[in-house]
């Protein structure tokens, strides 16, 4: 299994989740409005009156075999739409119960 | 879930609460009266006292001083002025606007209670009433007839008054000038003296004579009948045979041999003339609550049935409709209304070239308004001027928020989020700054609420309804249009050809203007000292020039189509020449004043039963006239003019003592100025008041000036002589009643035909009643029955009567009321008024207090203006939270004084005074300058916390800003424009609120564009510098 962290502006909400369903992938853990930023440039998300928008980030374990897909199709969405950014960073899982 | 989610996932449940509230708003707005002005309530009580036989001055004394000492401690109260004249006194008590007046009753009761122990024997009780201007009448009536003219006074009684009076909302209807049937026994007193008749026996004898007696019952048989004497006369004619009396022969009198008895209508009467016709007026009054429009169209519903049953040579005409001049007002705002939702929703369209985001936002401009309807009809109020130009500013103002959200939400769609994340987050981002600047106009508006006195009349309906429309438009901008925007616009709308050809244009033209702009910013940033300086010779130049010749004023004037003139002649001119002159006026004004569409006009003593009539000044020397000169948009003179040309004429007219000219009454009438002059001498006083009428009459800013006190009036004084009545065996009362018989004539029985009951009048016949020697020849008869001629028991002697003493605030005063003139702005009429009453020489213990409009005018001004201060300390509270710094709203402050200066520089331009309407526009103004300051100011401190140094960050916000900031500017000033250049009916109350924001606003949105970035910059970089002084002292410390 391989663990997704994706930290996005929250405007992506329903797109991930329904990303993630295309992909065979259901389960997910999201934290609502949390601040945040990029070491690449983009806007910051901090919620404060100089940079409003907020951030979401959802954590989910996907089958290895569907991670490239969602990884490509994250991209995708982050190109299409670079104003808004996503970022998303996967690693291995060892056990699971 | 967030609220803005929630709409967003419920659109059902919020269009349908928006819906409701539309509905709502539409059922109130159906339901609503309309009337000129909100309603005022009654302020004025007044204590009527009578004491039969005392003189002005023992009234005075006796009565009027006891009772204003008692009721000078009533609560609430502001004047305090009284009439003393022969036999009464009329205390008036003026209270403040909005007390309650049942209240104040009570009060005045119970010190009236404490008092009248006091006062002398045989006085009266004394009678309240409570008094409004919605006492004044409503409307005037006209009836004319040709065959009829005789028994017009029963039909009118019969079929009109009676009726009309039964419409509901009526108060009372009364009927002047129509003829009243009386029957005249017009006796010879030489023939009397012969028989040794009196005219007292005569009228008894007619009464005994003239009876129908129940007699009791019989049985007769089985049956029970009852038995009855009728002898009532059946006709005039029948009075002739009464007989009266017996010769020294023992041979009967009759009637017939002393008098003649004449079936005809009353002596004294006063003549009516509607259009050249003589007939009848008739005066309608309502009930203090009811509305006028609906009044009257009852009424008017109601004379259309009462028309069919009128015999056909009887014509009612309508005089003066209070109703038109209403609702021609309240179209012509209805109007501007319509104008200027149309103007708004062009801006909006222009600026964001889209037509889905216009619909979004125009919406939110009938749902507010007519949720403000719905607390106007909750609170009973009506639809009036105050109320309606409420409306008018607001829709300027509501669409702001649902800018600002929409254009927050169109960016976030333009940067790639669906539009229901969209929605929801771009609300949410700005949803803080939003409800701030809703707080910042409800800073402005809810202490307006909080106003006392007349202008918390007006202010009271202004504030409320202001605050709901911001509370209801912010709802909506934070609900409905985040579920709209969901629903309506679209990531990358797809655009017609037109599109771009209309917008291309626009939009190189706004860019081109926002480069421009920025220029302008970046050299004014690198300037800044210039650019202050410039500000300020502007703001010195302009208080210089505008300040000094700055004219003030009460209320503008309102042109109502309607005159009122009343015009005395000498006191005793007879009838026949007051009549003539009338005539002669009537003709001459009907040729030369084509704008005339009614004239009416009347004089002669009104009858005793008729209230209305009674209470105004008649006699047989005074004309009063009424004119309707149809609506201001028919005509090319305004009401002013023409009352002013009736004026002149009237002043060189050699025949007329006084006269005045009155257009409308209350509120929006003519401006007027009143000099008070307190002291006791009646002759200083009077000196005093004629000088000031002929030094202010001669000047350009009056164009009438009258008198308050009546100059002596001479009367016949039967002087009798108690020893010689005595001698005689009678007493002054016998005396003088048989004198009041004789000339006025002894009414002991009445005359009854159809259920109707008419005078029967005895008196001497008109030919033995003509002078001062007819008077001495009346015979008079002693306790033995012997004949006494009043000369020899009394002298008839010319006298003058004292005129009635006034009263204000417990001292003796005397009234110069001046009428400024067309042109001519109240502040220069005090201004000479004040001249001239240094120049009078007024001795130590004399007062002259200018009060009227000057009064009220200065008492709401310094209300006002401690409101202003009021709203900007609290405004300056608000955004102090809002921006948690003193340093930035302090510079956004600025554009205050600039919005004043643009305001009295619009005043100068147009030529207008300073009055409560162009007030209540500043007041306004200090709300929507400072949410341009805020709009600007908040995105430069954006910039510069993104780590822009402060000149590109202020560069950059005002780049950014100048769009919204324009918009704004151009939808709150096009909003005011139909009411500054509208000259619909009643316009010249609204035109000043009207100017006063749309250049206020204007000049201070071109000045604080410039002013306020620069300022913050240096501001701001001031203590930026500061903080990095304190940094590098710490560094060196350590």
């Amino acid at each position: 299994m391989t663990g997704i962290f994706i930290a996005y502006n929250q405007a992506y909400y329903m797109e991930i989740v329904e990303l993630l369903e295309k992909n065979y992938s259901k389960g997910f853990t999201r934290w609502n409005e949390i601040s945040g930023r990029g070491s690449r440039g983009g806007e910051p998300h901090m919620g404060s009156h100089t940079w409003p928008t907020f951030n979401d980030a959802i954590l989910t374990f996907v089958e290895d075999e569907f991670v490239d897909n969602i990884l490509n199709d994250l991209h995708e969405l982050d190109t299409k739409t670079e104003e808004l950014g996503i970022r998303a960073f996967s690693w291995k899982i060892d056990k699971t119960i | 879930m967030s609220l803005y989610r929630t709409s967003v996932n419920k659109p059902v449940t919020v269009a349908l609460i928006f819906i409701t509230v539309a509905i709502l708003g539409v059922f109130s707005l159906t339901k609503l009266s309309t009337n000129l002005f909100p309603d005022m309530g009654e302020n004025t009580i007044i204590v009527v006292t009578s004491y039969s036989g005392a003189s002005a001055a023992d009234i005075e004394t006796n009565v009027s001083k006891p009772l204003e000492n008692a009721l000078n401690s009533v609560s609430n109260l502001k004047h305090l002025s009284s009439t003393s004249k022969e036999n009464i006194s009329i205390i008036s008590l003026e209270f403040e606007y909005g007390i309650d007046i049942n209240e104040a009753t009570n009060d005045v009761r119970d010190k009236l209670d404490m008092v009248t122990q006091a006062l002398p024997d045989g006085i009266s009780i004394p009678t309240i009433f409570k008094f409004s201007m919605e006492d004044m009448p409503i409307m005037l009536l006209s009836a004319t007839a040709e065959e009829s003219l005789n028994g017009l006074d029963k039909i009118l009684d019969d079929k009109v008054a009676t009726t009309l009076a039964r419409v509901n909302g009526v108060g009372t209807v009364s009927v002047s000038g129509a003829p009243k049937r009386e029957i005249q026994v017009f006796v010879d007193p030489d023939k009397l003296a012969a028989y040794g008749i009196t005219v007292e026996s005569i009228s008894s004898t007619l009464a005994y004579e003239n009876r129908n007696t129940p007699a009791g019952t019989i049985d007769i048989g089985s049956n029970t009948y009852s038995v009855r004497v009728e002898k009532e006369f059946k006709s005039a004619e029948e009075m002739l045979d009464v007989v009266v009396g017996a010769s020294a022969t023992g041979a009967p009198v009759y009637l017939r041999d002393v008098a003649v008895v004449n079936d005809g209508e009353q002596e004294r009467l006063q003549r009516i003339y509607s259009d050249g016709r003589q007939g009848a007026m008739i005066t309608i009054q309502k009930q203090t609550d009811a509305n006028t429009v609906q009044v009257i169209n009852g009424i008017k519903k109601e004379l259309k049935k009462i028309e069919k049953t009128l015999p056909s040579d009887v014509k009612v005409n309508i005089i003066m409709d209070g109703s038109t001049n209403i609702i021609d007002t309240i179209n012509s705002l209805k109007d501007t209304i319509m104008i200027t939702f149309l103007l708004v929703m062009i801006v909006v369209f222009i600026f964001l070239g889209r037509w889905r985001a216009t619909i979004i936002i125009v919406l939110s401009i009938p749902i507010s308004l007519v949720a403000s309807v719905i607390y106007l009809f909750a609170t009973g109020n009506t639809l009036n001027i105050i109320s309606m130009s409420a409306l008018t500013i607001a829709i300027g103002m509501v669409v702001d928020d649902a800018i600002v959200v929409l254009e927050n939400i169109a960016s976030h769609i333009d940067r790639g989020a669906k539009p229901k994340e969209a929605a929801v987050h771009a609300t949410q981002e700005v949803s803080i700054s939003v409800i701030a600047s809703t707080l910042t106009m409800l800073a402005v508006f809810l202490p307006l609420t909080m106003v006392d006195g007349i202008i918390g009349i007006f202010f009271k309906q202004l504030g409320w309804i202001v605050s709901i429309i911001m509370i209801v438009s912010t709802s909506a901008a934070l609900t409905l249009v985040p579920m709209m925007c969901s629903r309506m616009l679209k990531q990358n709308p797809r655009t017609h050809k037109w599109h771009s050809i209309l917008f291309t244009p626009i939009n190189k033209g706004l860019d081109a203007l926002s480069r421009g702009y920025g220029r302008l910013i970046n050299w004014a940033v690198t300037h800044r000292k210039s650019v202050v300086f410039i500000a300020l010779i502007i703001f010195v130049v302009t208080i210089m020039f505008t300040v000094p010749n700055m004219k003030t004023g009460f209320m503008p004037s309102m042109d109502q189509g309607r005159l009122s003139i009343s015009i005395e002649l000498p006191v005793g001119t007879g009838e026949e020449i007051t009549g003539q002159l009338a005539r002669e006026l009537y003709d001459k004004y009907k040729a030369e004043i084509p704008e005339i569409v009614m004239f009416n006009y009347g004089y002669g003593v009104a009858d005793e039963d008729n209230t209305f009539a009674s209470m105004n000044n008649n006699g047989t020397h005074i004309i009063s006239m009424n004119i309707n000169l149809g609506r201001k948009t028919s005509r090319s003179r305004s009401t002013l003019e023409i009352s002013e040309y009736i004026s002149n004429d009237l002043k060189n007219n050699s025949l007329i003592k006084k006269y005045n000219v009155g257009q409308g009454m209350g509120m929006g009438g003519a401006t007027t100025l009143k000099l008070e002059i307190y002291g006791y001498d009646f002759n200083t006083s009077d000196r005093i008041a004629l000088a000031l009428r002929d030094s202010l009459l001669r000047t350009p800013q009056f164009s009438q000036v009258l008198v308050s006190r009546d100059e002596y009036t001479p009367e016949y004084y039967v002087d009798f002589d108690r020893e010689k009545l005595r001698l005689n065996g009678i007493d002054i009362t016998t005396a003088s009643t048989m004198v009041r018989n004789r000339i006025n004539g002894s009414v002991m029985t009445y005359f009854r035909e159809d259920g109707d009951e008419y005078k029967v009048r005895v008196r001497y016949a008109p030919e033995f009643r003509q002078s001062i020697e007819d008077i001495e020849d009346i015979i008079l008869y002693g306790s033995q029955g012997q004949s006494i001629r009043v000369k020899d028991v009394a002298q008839v002697v010319e006298g003058m009567t004292p005129p009635k003493i006034e009263r204000k605030d417990r001292e003796r005063i005397v009234t110069v009321t001046g009428i400024v003139s067309k042109g001519y702005a109240l502040s220069e009429a005090v201004e000479t008024a004040q001249y001239y009453i240094e120049k009078a020489e007024i001795p130590a213990e004399f007062m002259v207090k200018i009060g009227g409009d000057y009064e009220n005018q200065q008492e709401s001004f310094s209300g006002l203006f401690l409101l202003l201060a009021l709203i900007v300390i609290l405004v300056y509270v608000v955004m102090a939270s809002q921006f948690e710094s003193l340093l930035d709203p302090f510079v956004i402050m600025f554009s205050v004084p600039f919005a004043i200066i643009g305001v009295l520089i619009g005043i100068t331009v147009n030529n207008m005074a300073l009055d409560i309407m162009a007030l209540i526009g500043i007041l306004i103004l200090v709300g929507i300058v400072v949410k341009n300051g805020i709009v600007l100011i908040d995105y430069a401190i954006l910039c510069h916390d993104r780590g822009m140094d402060i000149n590109t960050a202020v560069v950059t916000a005002s780049k950014q800003r100048l769009r919204p900031i324009l918009m704004t500017t151009l939808t709150t000033v096009l909003g005011m424009v139909p009411m500054a250049i509208g000259s619909g009916e009643g316009a010249e109350m609204w035109n000043g609120l009207g100017i006063t924001v749309s250049w206020g606003l204007s000049i201070s949105t071109l000045i604080t564009l410039v002013l306020i970035p620069t300022l913050y910059a240096a501001f701001v970089d001031r203590r930026d510098r500061r903080k990095k002084r304190n940094a590098v002292k710490l560094n060196d410390e350590n």
